[in-house]
């Protein structure tokens, strides 16, 4: 999408209606309503005479409804339901949902082992969504959208006839089926109440000293041997994270079970997309990452994958994660690990990504930097665990982020260092 | 000599081959060209906004080759020259992730060309590429150029360029470009579009007039000889030729350079008696999942600006492609889908500024679909869209129906 359309979309995005409710008191946890009828999940939300419900079938759920395995397709039915109190026709725009979203004719040219015309009429354009909506009326049915396991987000965009009226409904909906590492930790807890250290802009000094003091770098289980560079600092609640994370195209990661490795093995033979697959553990705190999340590209050897722990530290009362990210560049031969991949030395490069690619997903409440990894320089660099260089300026990159969608306007420096110091 | 000999013989001589392959990868230095770029720099389009000035320019496939030695292009990377001078004072930043938020920083890009070369020449290519890329950070006063490797987009290349610098709160220069490479020529710079019709058969027209003319023109393509069955045409375009390219470009449609041969003449639609004047391309999904538009500048003007017919294609099915050849597709055989598409992929990329249904289209009920004349069904509602387009970029909140025709009544829009 072209990055001003983007940015202007994402600045009608609505409030987080169920979301911030959970988000506006303590850290919750997030965890997975389970499967068997997908209409148990369906959420709602209304404003301006539009009531727009929305619920995502899992893959067993998919195949029980439409007898056809989509989600091996690619293919995942979203099923939406818009009520149109007004008085004035209202349109329902599709590529809100998904840019590329299927037709129905083209869902059903997908099932070839049967007669497309019968598939066509009975599965697929018999439950359609159609674009406009009468006044006093309500359509159901379903769309069909590129594949989102973990948590599916989207927008649901309705326009009104004149200039002005444009609607955008922000659904987060979690679809049964993964093993998402998040789920299992109990944020709330995971210090006791006595071991946390808040901070405010009083004692500036003293929590930069605090963070700047956290290790270089991750280790392995034994914290004898340092590895990458701790090169992010987050600070949010544990929902913050994870809508900052999702809005912005980031997938969650599953934990490891037989059926995730199995899917990893797969994907890597096949140089296919297994866009959750479990990352290996890395040690910060004693404990492996409380949370990893993965932005896959063209393939499972090219992804940017970021790990992040939260800290007994909290800012104003937000918790306060140290975290690493590196962006996966191919895939090459280890003597320990037999394979591994390939990160980019220039770990800074992809900590600069993930600033722009949160500002323009309009996430961060402010952002800066801070001390702590140590200048490694490029012909020089450190190796990490399994034997990859990389060099850094040395800095940490701190984000503020936030579950409502904040225009980049309103971001503001923090003011902690200067990287360009002695330049300026 | 035994089977077991002549197995261990074979798998020794392939093993001294390979080896020998090896060797000669693992020795071959990195090299390039190390005459600057002088043509890719000449050329170069100028933009000034506020405290900046941008220059970019897009190295043609074989510039790029001679520039980093190594062929780009095979793995679908294109590099975008910039030079961006501060003329304010405060530091300012650049992201590439506004060209391309897929962007390949410089040591991906050396990573993927490294088997080619020594060890020692990967090293050079890395640094190379290093100190070839942009850098983000511009000090007030100061000048920074270098590269930007993208994913590559034949035509012409459309992109952003934002830079970010703190005043009173954070503040974003926004840069659109849209810059021709060499070595590709559309379809549609062959076309002389001045001398397509006469004076007389021009018609400059309010709209009122313009809805009843838009009623008149067929409902259909037809096939070179005019006897057979076309696929509708039911989107029109009001806009100048410079700012429809521009809008079809912001919506990530693709040029096209068809050689109009034999071949191609007696496959395509015709409208007005002659093929498309331009066709576009977008990838929609997965690879086979595609649009195709045919465009056509009819006679008529709204209050001085062009309009334009067109037919969107969007195929679903298997198809055979050589080159840019595109044989054997199946079409989703709803041209519906294809309209709509359209109005939601314009209305998105923030080119709409209006739009109008016209109930004068071809009514094909999908239990009794036609067969066109390249042997694909297709149904349709009977409705055509008209879409103003804006010369500049238009908040998707400020599009407006005109109100023509009421769509209630119609199954399956």
């Amino acid at each position: 999408m072209n990055i001003q359309a983007l940015r202007i979309h994402i600045a009608c995005l609505p409030a987080l209606v169920l979301l911030l409710g959970a988000c506006a008191s303590t850290p919750a946890p997030v965890s997975p309503i389970p499967e068997g009828d997908f209409r148990q999940r369906v959420q709602t939300q209304e404003k301006n005479g539009i009531r727009v419900s929305a619920g995502v079938p899992s893959a067993s759920e998919s195949e029980e409804l439409f007898g056809k395995p989509l989600y091996k397709q690619g293919i995942q039915p979203v099923w939406l339901k818009i009520e149109n109190d007004r008085d004035q026709p209202i349109t329902f725009l599709p590529v809100g949902v998904d840019p590329a979203y299927f037709t129905p004719h083209e869902v059903a040219s997908l099932q070839q082992a049967e007669s497309t015309s019968n598939l066509v009429r009975d599965f697929f354009v018999e439950q359609r969504l159609i674009l406009n909506i009468d006044p006093g009326e309500e359509h159901s049915g379903f769309l069909f959208t590129k594949l989102d396991e973990g948590t599916k987000a989207f927008n649901v965009d309705i326009a009104g006839a004149a200039n002005q009226q444009f609607d955008t409904f922000t659904f987060f909906i979690q679809v049964p089926g993964l093993n998402i590492d998040h789920y299992s930790i109990d944020f709330k807890n995971l210090y006791p109440a006595d071991q946390w250290v808040d901070l405010d802009d009083t004692a500036k000094d003293d929590l930069m000293a605090l963070i700047e003091g956290f290790e270089c770098c991750v280790t392995d289980k034994g914290g004898n041997n340092y590895g990458d560079p701790l090169n992010l600092v987050l600070i949010g609640h544990p929902l913050d994270i994870y809508t900052t994370f999702i809005r912005a195209g980031w997938d969650e990661t599953e934990t490891i079970t037989r059926a995730s490795t199995w899917k990893t093995v797969r994907s890597f033979l096949s140089g296919g997309e297994y866009r959750y697959s479990p990352i290996s553990s890395l040690y910060v705190f004693g404990r492996p990452q409380d949370v990893a999340f993965q932005k896959a590209r063209d393939n499972i050897h090219e992804r940017n994958h970021l790990r992040l722990w939260m800290s007994r530290l909290s800012y104003q009362g937000i918790p306060i994660w140290i975290g690493q990210i590196s962006r996966d560049i191919g895939v090459r031969f280890t003597k320990k690990t037999i394979t591994t991949h390939k990160i980019d030395p220039n770990v800074d490069e992809t900590r600069e990504y993930l600033l722009e690619d949160l500002v323009y997903a309009q996430t961060l409440k402010k952002m800066g930097y801070v001390g702590g990894v140590g200048f490694v320089p490029m012909d020089q660099p450190k190796g990490n665990l399994t034997g990859d260089p990389w060099f850094s300026d040395g800095y940490r990159l701190v984000l503020w982020v936030s579950s409502r969608p904040t225009p980049f306007s309103a971001l503001s420096p923090i003011g902690w260092r200067n990287p360009h110091e002695a330049e300026d | 000599m035994s089977l077991i000999q002549f197995l261990l013989i074979r798998t020794i001589a392939i093993g001294s081959l390979l080896l020998l392959l090896l060797s000669a990868c693992s020795l071959t230095p990195y090299k390039y060209d190390e005459a600057p770029s002088l043509s890719v720099i000449d050329r170069a389009v100028i933009q000034q906004q506020g405290h900046f000035t941008v220059r970019a320019s897009v190295p043609g496939i074989e510039e790029a080759k001679a520039i980093f030695g190594i062929p780009l292009e095979k793995r679908g990377i294109q590099p975008v020259w910039l030079e961006i001078t501060n003329h304010g004072s405060a530091r300012a930043r650049v992201a590439p992730y506004s060209l391309d938020d897929e962007y390949f920083p410089p040591h991906e890009v050396a990573y993927m060309y490294r088997k080619q070369f020594s060890r020692e020449g990967w090293l050079d290519m890395e640094k190379r590429f290093y100190e070839m890329s942009l850098p983000r950070q511009i000090a007030g006063g100061a000048t920074v150029s270098g590269y930007v490797f993208t994913h590559l987009q034949p035509g012409t290349k459309a992109f952003n360029v934002d830079i970010f610098y703190v005043s009173d709160e954070l503040t974003d220069e926004h840069f659109t470009f849209f810059v021709e490479v060499p070595g590709f020529t559309p379809d549609h710079a062959e076309i002389d579009f001045q001398s397509l019709y006469s004076a007389e058969e021009i018609r400059d027209v309010y709209e009122a007039e313009l809805r009843s003319l838009v009623e008149a023109i067929p409902c259909c393509t037809t096939n070179r000889a005019g006897d057979g069955q076309g696929r509708p045409v039911n989107l029109f375009m009001v806009a100048s030729g410079k700012d429809l390219l521009q809008a079809l470009l912001r919506a990530e449609w693709m040029e096209t350079s068809y050689e109009r041969n034999e071949e191609y003449l007696s496959a395509t639609g015709y409208l007005y008696g002659r093929p498309a004047d331009a066709v576009f391309r977008k990838r929609r999904g997965k690879s086979s999942d595609r649009n195709e538009m045919s465009l056509w500048l009819t006679p008529l003007l709204h209050e001085g600006t062009p309009v334009w017919a067109a037919q969107v294609r969007h195929a679903i099915g298997r198809f055979f492609a050589i080159g840019e050849k595109f044989l054997g597709v199946q079409l989703d055989p709803d041209v519906n889908e294809g309209r709509n598409y359209f109005l939601q992929n314009i209305w998105y990329s923030q080119s709409l500024e209006s739009y109008a249904w016209s109930v004068s289209g071809i009514v094909v009920p999908q239990e009794r679909p036609l067969t066109d004349f390249g042997g694909n069904e297709f149904f349709s509602d009977g409705l055509r869209m008209v879409l103003w387009i804006a010369g500049d970029t238009i908040s998707l909140q400020n599009a407006t129906n005109r109100r023509w025709d009421s769509v209630d009544e119609v199954p399956n829009q």
